[in-house]
């Protein structure tokens, strides 16, 4: 991917998947790579710091006779993640307004317009 | 490299955190190869990179403020900024990710958390780089005029779609109206100066009737040689108004006229 990505952007995408289900890492790092390329050495930190700001909360269970820890959105985390969204949203509209080929042709028929 | 090697490589580079921190990282790192099964092990390790710059990486990450309790204390203490695209936008380069994270070359070999330039197999090895650097120098100084030759190209296109529109829309009523408008003018003109010329034969034919009828007839003669002078007086007036207008006015406006567009294709 030629964009760099944010921690907030990844934080933000973290809690989108964690909320939808608990889930644990592997998976995580499979869902968000079906949108970005992203190293394995990512999600750690991120994990970490989500952890640390009371966004997540994890609880371990059993699976195949070894431990799987599952992350769980807390409450704080979806306050988190509403707030994200809303920022998300404007972020996108607003560079979709200048990047996107539709936001310019648009553009230039209101030039016409004006003549 | 194995599996347990990795692992244990891994946890004694992370001797400088809490055992608690440390234990963690490394059961995160177990459990994930664990997932992702024996047969991916060798294509995990090499994914994850040097077992030291991994865990300068959780390092740095661990040590750091965290972006995100910092931005959560912002929302608390003040509503809905104006200008909210900065969470998202404030990422500078692909190692901020992890905030303060050490940035020594073998770090940013094997710790880039996306495959950009290290990681790159498509040929634009170094590019971000490259711009990151040159984006590094211009803090210090003025941003240099940005002339962008493309931009500058594809704006006089449409100035001179702009121009056709224009000229469709505005040139050619103009056109209807304003030459027509001219030439009745000068046709006008041209009328003005035959009415003069009239009026001056008249007046000579007037004169020699008037010098005639004077020896037989003076009141009559007197009479035509009244309207001679009237007459001539008047094709006067009107001979120097025509000629003021064709050899003055009109070289003059034309003159204008050419000045204008000159002026406009020098501008």
């Amino acid at each position: 991917m030629v964009f760099p990505v944010s921690a907030a952007l990844l934080d933000a995408l973290v809690l989108s998947v964690v909320a939808k289900e608990d889930t644990y890492g592997y998976k995580i790092t499979q869902e968000i790579r079906e949108a970005m390329e992203m190293s394995e050495s990512t999600l750690y930190p991120v994990l970490r710091r989500l952890l640390k700001s009371e966004c997540l909360t994890t609880y371990d269970q059993e699976y195949l006779g070894r431990n799987r820890r599952y992350y769980q959105i807390t409450g704080k985390g979806k306050e988190q993640l509403k707030l994200y969204r809303e920022e998300w949203l404007v972020y996108r509209d607003k560079i979709n307004n200048i990047i996107s080929e539709q936001a310019q042709s648009a553009n230039l028929t209101d030039e016409e317009v004006n003549l | 490299m194995t599996r347990e090697e990795y692992l244990a490589e891994l946890e004694s580079d992370l001797i400088s955190l809490p055992k608690e921190e440390r234990d963690m990282a490394v059961s995160f790192y177990s459990e994930y190869f664990d997932e992702a099964g024996a047969e991916n092990e060798q294509a995990v390790i090499e994914d994850l990179g040097k077992p030291y710059a991994l865990a300068r990486s959780i390092i740095g990450e661990t040590s750091a403020y965290s972006r995100s309790e910092v931005y959560l204390k912002y929302k608390e203490s003040k509503p809905m900024p104006q200008n909210s695209t900065g969470v998202f936008a404030s990422l500078k380069k692909p190692n901020d990710v992890f905030g303060d994270a050490p940035k020594d070359e073998d770090f940013h070999a094997a710790g880039t958390p996306f495959k950009t330039d290290s990681d790159d197999s498509t040929g634009n090895k170094g590019m971000f780089d490259d711009y990151y650097q040159h984006a590094g120098q211009n803090e210090q100084q003025d941003y240099p005029p940005p002339p962008p030759p493309e931009q500058k190209k594809s704006m006089s296109t449409w100035l001179i779609v702009l121009l056709i529109f224009a000229g469709i829309f505005v040139g050619i009523p103009l056109l209807c109206g304003v030459v027509p408008a001219i030439l009745a003018i000068i046709a006008a003109f041209l009328a003005i100066g035959a009415a003069a010329i009239c009026c001056i034969v008249a007046a000579v034919i007037a004169f020699v009737i008037g010098i005639i009828r004077l020896f037989t007839n003076a009141p009559i003669g007197l009479g035509f040689i009244f309207m001679s002078v009237l007459c001539a007086g008047i094709g006067m007036v009107l001979l120097s108004a025509a000629l003021a207008f064709f050899f003055k006015l009109l070289p003059f406006t034309i003159k204008g006229i050419a000045g204008l567009f000159k002026k406009r294709r020098a501008a």
